[in-house]
């Protein structure tokens, strides 16, 4: 086991900025009078930075909207409202032509591995697919980066010639990761690229994200469930809960120091390696279950479990807020110094 | 970078090779079906060379002979003669051409057409997909055999009216068939990761659509084939399809019929028995085609 | 609170209740003998909770099932072993009961809990259908007995408003519900012993640890229920399980009380989890050790060491012989040839 610690983070330039960012999915309700047009609010109004170099982890549990705001992110889905901004650019002015020359810039790697490929596609093709959609090079020269591509990613180049089903599963997500690395993109969304594999293989897949990070000079925005792992290679980290951000903090932060309850709780709620600590720490064991996205609490979405709502929580949305540098939280119980007025159960 | 050890690996080239031979020994229903396929077609284009006599010539003195095996037959005729005498084995190898002829380019067109319409419908959705989605219910709602007889009462029997009535009413199958495919590959990954790299529609058309609609549609092109087959034959026989200058196995059934109990059975048995041969060995390449193009896919690790 | 309706006078606590001997289990595939479980050997004592750790493929399910005849015949063959449930003052072989005697057993005796409620549950029978069938047939109650009993336990499983609840269907709850429903059916014979195959891993975090301290107070602490915790997840384990096995291959590689297990593992396998696993409290400076290789090839038959190909301190005995376990401490056993404090071969 190697220790090494991370390089430390400057404070680059922002590189994806997302601001009020909206996705909602229309529903026509069956209704005989006044046929209502109802919606999913999937992604209600979403904002985050994340700058050159470092990783924003994305964490929540489902159906809080955190694949849908990398989809809508990435463009995938057009945004209902709100604005993504690359490099300055806001992606809602770009026309087709330059919106692909952006898209050579962020790349994506999904969770089910064998989905994000096609199945007739040999591996080898399927890595250089990015090269050839921007005419990178000559046939060999392809055949060249596709080989030096799988070696970066620790895959034999002589399995180009396979088919995808014939990897195991953390394999074939090596070939995702090395297919979004072929055109050298500044940023990855990484939408749940662990959570299908083993555990073994999983820190497997994570050392290597964090290797490509440090020699390629990457920025990813990781979105898991996985809290223990999402800790591990996040630099800060974003808590979602039916569509919105509830605390955006340092990824040490978050955990040593949740302000939010609902952060609270979802800290409290990963449970430990460790009997003698699991038996003496009491959890806060949240009531009832996520409301459905389509159904949305009035006030702040999250009061009817909240074990600390008051009254205004019932009535009025808490506004999204900086309280110390880089530490935003949406609760009407954080006071101006960014700390929490009434005492969080033990961790 | 930690390699994959050689020794677990799955699905090295040698071990490709063997599975392959071992999916084709492993079924040999699947190989028979794939040889008799391949010997129809060339029997089919190579009529008029294979057959041992002019199947339109009559020999009237030969007339009623019975196949070679049995008494008073002749290796000359080895099926026997018709009422005629004209050679059943020479007419079988002719009536082939119009079998392969239905079957073939009725299921062409069915696909070409059905592939259109389901592309279409799948990929821009919305009100002309359920356009397209109604021609296809009305084209599957029309009563197959009254249009058959009228379009032979009105436009005459031909060849070409019976490959494209058939090509038109097995369409809506390959729309449906290619419009589902389609709804479940837009939403797969490969294509999402396609997109956000920024292939364009075309691209993702031929590189991630098509190959994976082959195997489906060729599997059902298969099966329909042999489905017309056995429709034309039946029209045949009812005198609605070719001419009858033209033999088919149809017609040939058909002329049979007065004679199978009155001492001339092998006049139906052979027509009848190519029908069935030529059905069953499609049938069991397509089961095979449906075998080795998709279950590949599935056995997977990991 | 409910008072159990059979107080479970039939096993002291502490009393064997299950013992299982070298179980072997195969199944007949297209490429050949898999061989998925290799001689398994494991006791399970009334009112305590084994913790089955493995990933994909180390057999940890299909021994279950195989003890509770859940796995269908061909294309599986239990090849070998016996597994000994001791109900009172009778003892009777799992592994060669009859069919009528296992679908007594099954709820009666023995609960089984699966990963995956939705398909577990009939879609088209009212859930308090579903878990009344259980109470008929194992308690022997009257319908309107029945019935009540039902309501008794939905509320004790957590379901608020079990009376209208009783009607629904599987399709109105959402997952976490579901798994409730399932306890239910589990807990519905009251059996001494309830098998749960990775119960929660399909679940949030915060629905877990909602499961979990249901399955702990309900089950655990108010009907000394036996339990055993099938799981890939080594946290969720810790805060269950009074005694751990780790599986890989097909067979268990240590075993012992789970306080041992996390404080002094001593076979490589588990080590290696244990080190490739982030803990919720890791800053993210260390870097994952992952253990190298792929999972097992079960189609080879195992007369070596299943874990050989990917351990650090393989030797040429491990390739020749299989391990048997041997103790390395109090109840603590271990299959494996390296005494690993000491960095050289054993004995």
């Amino acid at each position: 086991m190697t220790v090494t610690s991370q390089p430390s983070r400057q404070s680059g330039e922002t590189l994806v900025r997302v601001e009020d960012l909206h996705k909602h999915y229309p529903v026509r309700s069956l209704r005989v009078f006044g046929a209502q047009e109802s919606a999913i609010r999937a992604v209600n109004g979403v904002s985050f930075e994340i700058r050159r170099g470092e990783t924003l982890g994305l964490v929540g549990e489902s159906g809080c909207g955190k694949s849908t705001t990398g989809r809508t992110l990435l463009r995938l889905e057009e945004p209902t409202a709100g604005h993504v901004w690359f490099e300055g650019v806001d992606l809602a002015d770009l026309d087709g032509e330059r919106m692909r020359m952006i898209r050579k810039r962020m790349q994506v790697v999904f969770q089910d591995s064998a989905d994000s490929l096609n199945p007739r596609m040999s591996t080898g093709r399927a890595i250089a697919e990015p090269l050839h959609i921007y005419e990178m090079g000559t046939d060999a020269e392809i055949k060249a980066k596709v080989a030096e591509l799988m070696e970066l990613v620790g895959l034999n180049p002589a399995w180009a010639k396979r088919f995808p089903h014939e990897f195991s599963g953390g394999q074939r997500q090596r070939i995702n990761i090395a297919r979004a690395l072929a055109i050298d993109p500044d940023f990855i969304v990484l939408d749940e690229p662990i959570s299908a594999l083993d555990v073994s293989i999983q820190a497997q897949v994570v050392n290597l994200l964090a290797d490509l990070q440090t020699r390629l000079g990457l920025t990813y925005l990781f979105i898991a469930h996985d809290l223990a792992m999402v800790r591990h290679i996040s630099d800060r980290i974003a808590v979602m809960y039916l569509g919105r951000i509830v605390e955006t903090a340092d990824a040490n932060a978050i955990f040593e120091e949740p302000l939010h309850p609902y952060t609270q709780a979802l800290i409290s709620a990963v449970p430990l390696a460790d009997p003698k600590r699991e038996r003496t720490r009491i959890p806060i064991v949240l009531e009832g279950e996520v409301p459905s996205p389509g159904n949305m609490p009035p006030g702040c979405v999250f009061h009817p479990r909240c074990p600390q709502a008051v009254d205004r929580c019932r009535t009025e949305i808490p506004e999204y807020r900086e309280f110390t540098p880089g530490r935003f939280v949406a609760c009407h119980l954080v006071d101006e110094d960014g700390s929490h007025i009434i005492d969080r159960t033990g961790l | 970078m930690p390699a994959e050890s050689e020794s677990v690996e799955f699905g090295s080239r040698a071990r490709g090779v063997r599975k392959a031979l071992k999916l084709i020994v492993r079924d040999p229903a699947g190989l028979v079906g794939l040889v008799l396929v391949l010997a129809l077609l060339i029997v089919a284009v190579f009529a008029p060379q294979l057959a041992p006599h002019d199947p339109l010539a009559q020999d009237l003195t030969n007339a009623k002979s019975p196949p070679a095996f049995s008494d008073g037959g002749s290796w000359e005729y080895p099926l026997g003669t018709d009422r005629l005498g004209r050679d059943v084995l020479s007419r079988i190898i002719l009536g082939a051409r119009v079998s392969v002829t239905v079957g073939f380019f009725g299921a062409a067109i069915a696909v070409a057409l059905g592939m259109v319409m389901g592309l279409i419908a799948g990929f821009v959705g919305g009100r002309l997909d359920k356009a397209l989605m109604s021609l296809v219910d009305l084209v599957l709602s029309i009563p197959y055999l009254i249009v058959v007889i009228v379009v032979a009462a009105v436009l005459g029997r031909s060849l070409f009216n019976v490959v494209m009535l058939f090509g038109v009413t097995a369409s809506p199958l390959f729309a449906r068939t290619t419009r589902g495919e389609v709804l479940r590959l837009r939403e797969a990954g490969f294509v999402a990761a396609a997109r956000s790299t920024g292939a364009k529609l075309p691209r993702i058309l031929v590189r991630h659509i098509f190959p994976n609609l082959v195997g489906p549609l060729l599997t059902l092109a298969t099966f329909e084939m042999s489905a017309m087959i056995f429709y034309e034959a039946g029209l045949s026989f009812l005198g609605l399809s070719v001419p009858p200058n033209i033999p088919s196995w149809g017609n040939m059934l058909d002329s049979g019929r007065r004679s199978l109990f009155t001492g001339l059975p092998w006049l139906s048995i052979f027509p009848g028995m190519a029908i069935a041969l030529t059905g069953l060995s499609m049938n069991l390449l397509g089961d095979w085609l449906r075998d080795i193009l998709d279950p590949r896919i599935r056995r997977a690790r990991g | 609170m409910i008072t159990p309706i059979t107080p479970r006078q039939t096993a002291r606590a502490g009393e064997l209740i299950l013992d299982v001997v070298d179980l072997r289990v195969s199944f007949d595939s297209p490429d050949g003998m898999v061989h998925a479980v290799n001689g398994i050997s494991f006791e399970l004592r009334s009112g305590e909770s084994l913790g089955v750790v493995g990933e994909s493929g180390s057999g940890k399910s299909v021994t279950m099932m195989s003890l509770v005849g859940l796995l269908a015949s061909p294309p599986a063959s239990i090849d070998g072993g016996t597994a000994i449930l001791r109900d009172g003052d009778t003892a009777i072989d799992l592994l060669a009961a009859g069919r009528s005697e296992i679908r007594r057993i099954r709820g009666g005796r023995v609960g089984f809990v699966f990963q995956d409620p939705l398909s577990a549950l009939n879609p088209t029978m009212r859930v308090g259908e579903q878990i009344a069938e259980s109470v008929r047939k194992h308690r022997g109650l009257e319908d309107d007995e029945a019935e009540a009993e039902t309501i008794e336990l939905l509320r004790a499983v957590g379901i608020a408003d079990p009376e209208r609840r009783y009607r629904s269907f599987p399709h109105e709850f959402s997952g976490g519900m579901r798994q409730r429903v399932m306890i239910a059916i589990a807990m519905a014979g009251d059996p001494p012993i309830v098998i749960f195959d990775e119960p929660t891993t399909a679940l949030d975090v915060t629905v877990q640890a909602q499961i979990v301290e249901l399955v702990k107070t309900r089950l655990k602490q108010e009907r000394g229920t036996a339990i055993v915790w099938i799981t890939h997840d080594l946290a969720v384990v810790a805060g269950i399980a009074d005694r751990v096995a780790v599986m890989y291959g097909g067979t268990i590689v240590e075993s012992g009380p789970v306080d041992e297990i996390y404080e002094n593992p001593q076979h490589p396998y588990t080590r290696g989890l244990l080190e490739a696993i982030p803990s919720a409290d890791s800053d993210g400076t260390t870097r994952l050790a992952s253990i190298e290789g792929s999972p097992p090839d079960l189609l080879v038959e195992p007369n070596f060491c299943p874990f050989q190909p990917r351990c650090r301190h393989a030797f040429d005995r491990c390739i020749d012989e299989r391990p048997l376990l041997r103790e390395v401490g109090e109840e603590h056993l271990i299959a494996c040839h390296f005494d690993i404090d000491r960095g050289e071969p054993a004995r």
